[in-house]
């Protein structure tokens, strides 16, 4: 059975025995059209593979030693927008990015030239921003930098076509400050998640779509398909940079249940496919396993090794094989028992 | 006209102040969520009504006149006017609505007011989704959940085809339940189908999140905020076990480290089921900027104000008995 048929038909197992509201549907990706591929960027892609043992290290002198030979885009004069990930703040869980890591991005911006930072979030689940903020140090940071941060939840919205769909929608509702930047620069953490393998870069862009339209979690993304929202998002607001949070990554019920990992890395590049592809590796995933990654490879960017220029630590150097969720485990007879053990739990 | 609300000087100042803040904001008869922002919600605006209905009644009625001019045809609200089809804030306009003909009865045309809740209830009944089908409930039956398996429940969801979650579920119940319950067979099924929603998604150890109180195989932690709301929501059956268990957690949390936002909503939750809130009423004192304001938005000043008035006795979230 294949992977995604696989985890359908388990979610849809554990949803029943549940009655669960929360098990989005996982539902297989067609196969790109040539007009969707018309958007993918070409030329070869250069990822940074960066050694920062701990958040205490200089992550802004880290990164600024490599520029040269990461090719990053031209951020002079403009508006950029940082986006981390804070989809919620579990106690003891490393599930946001770490704040040391958005202030050495705001160094660097301030370095490049960027007329105007802002960091601006919409959390996945709470609503409370603000609770957030505090709880996970990114609102301190925000002032400690002088750099505002937007609550993009809540924020004005702009009505955004969504040409040759993957989601079947017609159109987002996405947030002004996200559409009026010249430059969004994404920060997402390095983590396992239970219903598409990994997050990282790409799947991260699920905070920009706002809760005040399309609620807490951006529940509709997960009827339509959260990997065909994944790679809609991503087709429609093209990230400019990406830095992974890969120092205390999470592995194992990610993205919010797992366990810290330290991999003492940081992963830097234009292209978020390019991004994701490395770090899914470094995580022990093989491409194929994880379809929106698959699937933006065609449409988004590079994911083949041999398209993506590697600077830094080689991915075999770094790479370790990550506790994966009960839902993508390699054996997946295995995958299926314990699914239909925790569904059975439930129903008891 | 300002009606005076007995108060401590130190509360009258700070209500004051707050009050001055988001009446002076008003613009063009709406709010928008952010300081900053430009164009109108439909939530911010309603909390905001809601909150100014004693102290600037007249503003309140211009609130008032826009969600009733932006009601949908199919009786619902957008999250602001021209922004797609009615969702979640449909509960919150229309619980402004119910309060202000309630306790400022003049304010809105009573006509007018009958033909917007008759619209809107029926949207609020109509827009709740069954993702369980017949022969899978019959499933449930024979299989994991037994008898329990035909009485599961079911709540709102923020948008329409989506399921069903913690949040929009407590905004539905508070508009159909506040300031009294609206008196009809289907509005009271709905009701009781959302207690068996919320009740069965209350986390281990008491309180709400957004939704999951388990998920593969972890217990998921409560919310503050998700907690209160639920509460609100659930406060005509104060003895229920997992109400209980959710007043204990919101007591015990003690408000250090809440924003304004949650501890607004905790001093309306606790203060509605009898609970003492002056420790949390003087860490609310604290949020507030200069300028009166509270939190980055105004509907979060609209819901400080409300917690701030309970200090002198008014909570208009304590439903009206008889």
């Amino acid at each position: 059975m294949k992977r995604r048929f696989f985890i359908q038909s388990s979610i849809a197992s554990l949803a029943m025995a549940s009655c669960s509201t929360a098990a989005p549907v996982i539902d297989k990706l067609t196969r790109p059209t040539e007009k969707q591929k018309a958007g993918r960027r070409t030329g070869p892609s250069h990822v940074g593979i960066l050694k920062a043992d701990s958040y205490n290290d200089d992550l802004f002198a880290i990164i600024k030693k490599n520029l040269p030979s990461l090719k990053i885009n031209d951020f002079r004069d403009k508006s950029v927008v940082l986006k981390p990930n804070m989809v919620e703040c579990p106690p003891g869980k490393p599930a946001t990015t770490n704040p040391e890591v958005l202030k050495a991005v705001i160094r660097l911006m301030d370095y490049l030239g960027a007329k105007k930072i802002v960091v601006a979030e919409g959390p996945g689940h709470m609503r409370d921003t603000e609770y957030i903020l505090e709880a996970t140090g990114i609102g301190s940071a925000c002032k400690e930098m002088g750099i505002p941060f937007i609550d993009i939840n809540l924020d004005d919205l702009v009505k955004v076509p969504i040409p040759e769909s993957f989601s079947g929608m017609d159109y987002f509702y996405l947030p002004d400050t996200i559409m009026n930047a010249d430059a969004v620069v994404n920060l997402p953490k390095m983590k396992t998640h239970h219903w598409v393998g990994m997050t990282g870069s790409m799947k991260n862009m699920f905070g920009i779509v706002p809760g005040r339209k399309y609620g807490y979690p951006k529940n509709i993304l997960h009827a339509q398909g959260i990997p065909q929202c994944i790679i809609d998002l991503n087709r429609i607001v093209q990230t400019k940079l990406t830095v992974v949070d890969g120092i205390t990554a999470m592995e194992g019920d990610g993205p919010i249940n797992g366990t810290a990992r330290h991999m003492g890395l940081i992963i830097i590049g234009n292209d978020p496919a390019a991004v994701d592809a490395t770090t899914a590796r470094i995580m022990g995933y093989d491409i194929e396993e994880l379809d929106y990654i698959e699937i933006a490879g065609q449409v988004i960017g590079n994911v083949q090794s041999e398209e993506i220029q590697i600077v830094g630590c080689p991915v075999k150097d770094v790479a370790v094989e990550f506790e994966r969720p009960i839902t993508y485990l390699r054996d997946k007879s295995l995958s299926e028992k314990l699914l239909r053990e925790r569904a059975q739990f439930v129903a008891g | 006209m300002k009606v005076e609300i007995p108060a401590t000087a130190k509360i009258k100042e700070h209500l004051n102040k707050s009050q001055d803040f988001l009446s002076s904001s008003i613009g063009a008869g709406s709010y928008p969520y952010s300081l900053n922002g430009k164009t109108p919600s439909t939530e911010a605006t309603a909390w905001s009504a809601i909150a100014l209905l004693h102290s600037q009644p007249h503003l309140t009625e211009r609130l008032i006149a826009f969600l009733l001019a932006n009601q949908n045809s199919d009786g619902g609200w957008s999250t602001g006017p021209g922004i797609g089809q009615s969702d979640w804030t449909s509960a919150l306009a229309l619980l402004a609505l119910r309060i202000t003909k309630h306790y400022q009865p003049d304010l809105i045309n009573e006509k007018i007011f009958k033909q917007s809740l008759k619209k809107a209830a029926n949207y609020l009944i109509t827009d709740r989704n069954d993702f369980m089908f017949p022969v899978m409930r019959l499933l449930l039956f024979l299989g994991a959940k037994g008898p329990m398996g035909l009485q599961f429940g079911k709540g709102w969801p923020w948008n329409k085809n989506c399921y069903s979650w913690v949040e929009p579920t407590a905004y539905c119940l508070m508009a159909l339940k506040l300031p009294y319950l609206i008196d009809d067979h289907l509005i009271k099924i709905a009701v009781q189908h959302a207690h068996t929603f919320l009740l069965d998604r209350a986390c281990k150890g008491g309180g709400w999140n957004h939704g999951a109180f388990y998920c593969l195989g972890e217990y998921c932690p409560p919310y503050i905020l998700t907690t209160a709301e639920s509460l609100l929501s659930l406060i005509d059956i104060p003895e229920n076990e997992q109400v209980k268990s959710g007043l204990n957690y919101l007591d015990k949390a003690h408000g250090e480290g809440f924003s304004a936002w949650s501890l607004s909503l905790s001093i309306l939750a606790l203060d509605a089921y009898g609970y003492d809130c002056s420790h949390n009423l003087n860490l609310l004192f604290n949020l507030q900027d200069k300028n009166g304001s509270f939190g980055s938005n105004y509907m979060i000043t609209a819901l400080s104000i409300l917690a701030l008035q309970t200090a002198s006795g008014m909570n208009l979230f304590k439903p009206i008995k008889g």
